[in-house]
C-alpha cells in the first residue's frame, strides 16, 4: 500500500518553513492544487491539529485529514533539517513529516491502512539512535522509509 | 437560493467537521496510532459543528435535512464529481449534468448524494 503512495515528486528534502502553518502550506504546495482547494486542505489539516498535535514525538509528525480537495489518497513527505515546532507530544522539534490526505469517500479503507503503514515506519524510525535527514535524493528517502515498512 | 456558492462551501466545511469528529471518536484510530485528543477539544469542535449546522438549517432547512439524512445513510452528505462520475456511488452522471447549477443544489440520480463540482 505505502509503496504506491511514495512518489519522488511528493518528497521535499529540505523544508524552508519554520512553523507548523508554514510547513503545512509548503507541503500542500507540491500538490499543485488551485488556491481554493489549497485553502480547503490547509483548513482541514489545521482543524485536525487543533484537536491535538499529530507530532508523535522523536522528531516525527503525521498531519492527516480527509478532504474534498484531493481526487485520490495522497502522501507528501517533508524533511526539515533544522526542525519545526509542531507542538509535539515530547516537545521536541519535528524533522520528518508524513502528510496524508484522503478523499471523504474511502471504500477500501485505504486511509486507515496507509496510516497504519506510516505508524509502523514511524515506530521503526523512532527505534533508531537518531533520525536521518541527510538525503541526497527523493529516491533515497523512499528506499530508507520502505526498509522500516518491510521490517 | 441566494448565494448558493457560500451555502455549498459551508456544507462541505460541515462535512469535513463531521468526518473529523467521526475519526477522533473512533477507538481503533486512537489506539492504533497513539494520537491523543482531549475531550475538551472535541467538545469545542462539536460546538463549532453545531453552530454551523444551525446556520445552514436557518438558511435552507430542506437541504440541511437532506444532508443529515444522507449522512446517516452514507456517513457523508456530499460528494465531488470527477470526470462526470459521482464519487459516492461511482456511477456515470447523465450527459445533462454538466456542472454546478448556480441556482439549485443537485443530487446524484443514482445514490441521491449532494453533488459538487470543484475544478
Amino acid at each position: 500500500m505505502i509503496e504506491k503512495l511514495l512518489r519522488e515528486d511528493r518528497i521535499i528534502l529540505d523544508l524552508k518553513a519554520k512553523d507548523k502553518e508554514g510547513v503545512l502550506r509548503e507541503m500542500i504546495s507540491v500538490l499543485n492544487l488551485p488556491k481554493d482547494k489549497e485553502d480547503l486542505l490547509f483548513n482541514s489539516l489545521m482543524q485536525r491539529e487543533k484537536l491535538g498535535s499529530t507530532g508523535i514525538g522523536k522528531g516525527i509528525a503525521i498531519p492527516h485529514c480527509r478532504s474534498v480537495a484531493v481526487d485520490n489518497i495522497t502522501l507528501v513527505i517533508g524533511i526539515s533539517k533544522n526542525g519545526v515546532d509542531f507542538e509535539s507530544l515530547d516537545g521536541k522539534p519535528v524533522h520528518l513529516l508524513f502528510m496524508l490526505v484522503a478523499t471523504p469517500m474511502d471504500p477500501s479503507m485505504q486511509y486507515l491502512t496507509a496510516l497504519g503503514n506510516i505508524a509502523r515506519i514511524a515506530r521503526g524510525l523512532a527505534s533508531e539512535e537518531s533520525l536521518r535527514t541527510d538525503f541526497s535524493s527523493p529516491k533515497e528517502v523512499i528506499e530508507y522509509l520502505l526498509k522500516f515498512n518491510n521490517e | 437560493m441566494n448565494n448558493l456558492k457560500a451555502f455549498l462551501e459551508d456544507l462541505y466545511l460541515l462535512q469535513d467537521l463531521d468526518l473529523l469528529l467521526d475519526q477522533v471518536k473512533d477507538p481503533q484510530y486512537l489506539e492504533t496510532f497513539g494520537f491523543t485528543v482531549s475531550d475538551d477539544k472535541i467538545k469545542t469542535l462539536e460546538e463549532k459543528r453545531n453552530d454551523l449546522a444551525k446556520k445552514l438549517r436557518a438558511i435552507n432547512p430542506r437541504w440541511y435535512q437532506i444532508y443529515e439524512r444522507l449522512r446517516r445513510r452514507y456517513k457523508r452528505g456530499i460528494a465531488r464529481v470527477i470526470d462526470d462520475i459521482c464519487t459516492n456511488c461511482f456511477v456515470q452522471l447523465p450527459a445533462s449534468m454538466t456542472g454546478q447549477n448556480p441556482d439549485e443544489l443537485q443530487t446524484c440520480p443514482s445514490c441521491g448524494i449532494i453533488l459538487i463540482w470543484i475544478d
